[in-house]
């Protein structure tokens, strides 16, 4: 029997998906495997636990990196989880009409600002007052992330339940308290995984970092100093001429894609736990 | 002689354009059950909402008429919508405790919110309620852990004892047992004709043979007309009202 034209059109469809799907998996699986195999090298103890070694010397790590992101990433998230938090919980509670679809779309304005427009910001307001410094690039991340922060707040909270907001309000309980004690305390998981979200989003940000916190080789020693980050050390490593740092690279690369994926399933891993309703 | 402890005074509800309730006149007797009947649609959570002033949190809704708690309108500019809501307890249709709260919590959640922080105090309501509606033999060993654990009747009663932790003086429930298993809704049953020595309740329901069983008066609604209000013996053997005998012998609803 010959087959159908409509079979045929079922087999080229199929046909195109695969290929479609091809095209988008090929760059990502190279991406991946590329940073895998030649990360795999150097991500050793001497990596995570030791400053950068002299120029000509084999051996050296990014300790000073890794504290000078956690020291970013920190300072980001103290300034983006009350902002984004209380944004949020306004627009998801409180904010009716006009001015919350103002407010909706000045988030998303902010959420597309390209990143480096946060690091110029941050210039002008931060680093022209106390120099180059942790501070300033944990400023520039924490404006990143409000948005992040701010949405998923506000979408953790719109998923409670009327029952539950009824219940509450049903024992004589005031508006904000019923917000705070148990719409905030039924969303708490996914309020908290949206700020870990927002975490692992601004960990690999580097364009606000080059003009923030300068690089350098040091540890910093207070939010004040100078400091540099693992997303900026792979930047200037590769752009380098050496062989060695080429390797580092590569390894911190990996190291921070490690970062990423974990914060990733441990969220997943996390709400899965906390799904008891 | 009964006294009375709720009476509706010409309420009218109307929800943006729609009027929901019309005109409904009733006087819901004190330490007894009444039950509000009548089809899907009817305005029978409506009605309720508008006993506890429940309905001021959703948008679009606007009361008018009178409803008078111990002869004083809940609906006064002077009355706190707060003190009402603790004075009339509710029950949902979908049992709904807190899920992340305790199971000790979720009993005394209305109280510590309100200002009550007294550990032998909330310890006691805690016992006294639990018992009441008959879970304390059944949970004392687990307190502390998850509401959200318990069986869909146990979360029912939790939720009774919710309410009744503000000791309030009205208890009003929207078709308490429609979500639960037989079993569990005759022990809800149960538990309610046993706490109108103390309490004023009015239940919704849909369910005709429960309105039979547990109230000792009833109320058909019907398209937001309150049709026919009387002793519940009245209104199932000799109703006044064709509509309502339609839907006693279940031939609408």
């Amino acid at each position: 029997m010959r087959p159908s034209l409509r079979s045929l059109t079922d087999k080229f469809y199929t046909a195109f998906a695969i290929f479609a799907f091809l095209i988008l998996i090929i760059p990502l699986l190279h991406i991946i495997l590329s940073i895998i195999i030649n990360g795999i090298k150097r991500l050793d103890l001497e990596l995570i636990t030791s400053p950068p070694k002299s120029l000509l010397g084999s051996g050296g790590g990014i300790l000073h990196a890794i504290v000078g992101t956690a020291m970013v990433v920190f300072i980001a998230m103290l300034i983006s989880l009350p902002l984004g938090f209380f944004v949020g919980l306004y627009l998801a509670e409180f904010a009716k009409g006009k001015f919350a679809h103002f407010l909706r779309t000045l988030i998303s304005v902010l959420a597309g600002i390209p990143s480096i427009i946060a690091g110029v910001f941050a210039y002008t307001v931060i680093v022209v007052v106390y120099g180059f410094s942790a501070l300033a690039g944990g400023f520039a991340l924490g404006i990143i992330a409000i948005p992040y922060v701010a949405r998923s707040t506000e979408e953790a909270l719109g998923s409670v339940p009327m029952e539950i907001k009824e219940a509450g309000f049903s024992l004589g309980i005031e508006r904000w308290k019923v917000v705070l004690f148990i719409d905030v305390g039924y969303a708490k998981s996914r309020i908290i995984a949206g700020f870990l979200l927002a975490l692992a989003r601004v960990i690999g940000e580097t364009a606000p970092l080059l003009i923030t916190i300068l690089g350098g080789i040091n540890i910093p020693s207070n939010i004040f100093s100078p400091a540099n980050a693992i997303p900026l050390v792979i930047y200037q490593y590769a752009l380098s001429p050496f062989r060695i740092w080429h390797n580092i690279a590569w390894s911190a690369a990996l190291l921070l894609m490690i970062i990423v994926l974990v914060i990733n399933l441990g969220v997943r891993y996390y709400l899965k736990i906390k799904a008891i309703y | 002689m009964v006294n009375i402890k709720v009476q509706v005074e010409g309420l009218s509800v109307w929800y943006r354009d729609k009027q929901i309730l019309r005109d409904i006149c009733i006087l819901i007797p004190e330490k007894k059950i009444t039950a509000v009947m009548g089809p899907s649609g009817c305005g029978k959570t409506t009605f309720l909402k508008s006993l506890n002033r429940l309905i001021e949190i959703h948008e679009g809704f606007k009361v008018y008429g009178k409803v008078l708690l111990d002869g004083k309108n809940i609906y006064d500019p002077d009355v706190d919508p707060m003190d009402i809501r603790a004075r009339i307890g509710m029950v949902f249709q979908k049992p709904n405790p807190f899920p992340h709260l305790s199971i000790y919590d979720n009993v005394v959640v209305g109280l510590k919110l309100r200002g009550i922080t007294d550990k032998k105090y909330l310890d006691r309501i805690v016992r006294e309620t639990l018992e009441k509606v008959g879970l304390w033999d059944e949970v004392k060993d687990r307190l502390r852990s998850s509401a959200a654990k318990l069986s869909g009747g146990q979360q029912q009663r939790l939720c009774i004892a919710r309410a009744l932790a503000l000791n309030p003086e009205v208890l009003l429930l929207d078709e308490p047992t429609s979500a639960l298993d037989p079993l569990a809704a005759a022990k809800i049953e149960n538990l309610l004709v046993d706490l109108k020595k103390e309490y004023t309740i009015i239940i919704v329901t849909h369910n005709i043979q429960q309105a039979a069983r547990i109230s000792d008066y009833a109320a058909f609604l019907y398209m937001g007309r309150l049709i026919e209000f009387g002793e519940t013996k009245d209104i199932f053997t000799n109703p006044k009202n064709e509509l309502t005998e339609k839907y006693v012998e279940g031939k609408i609803g």
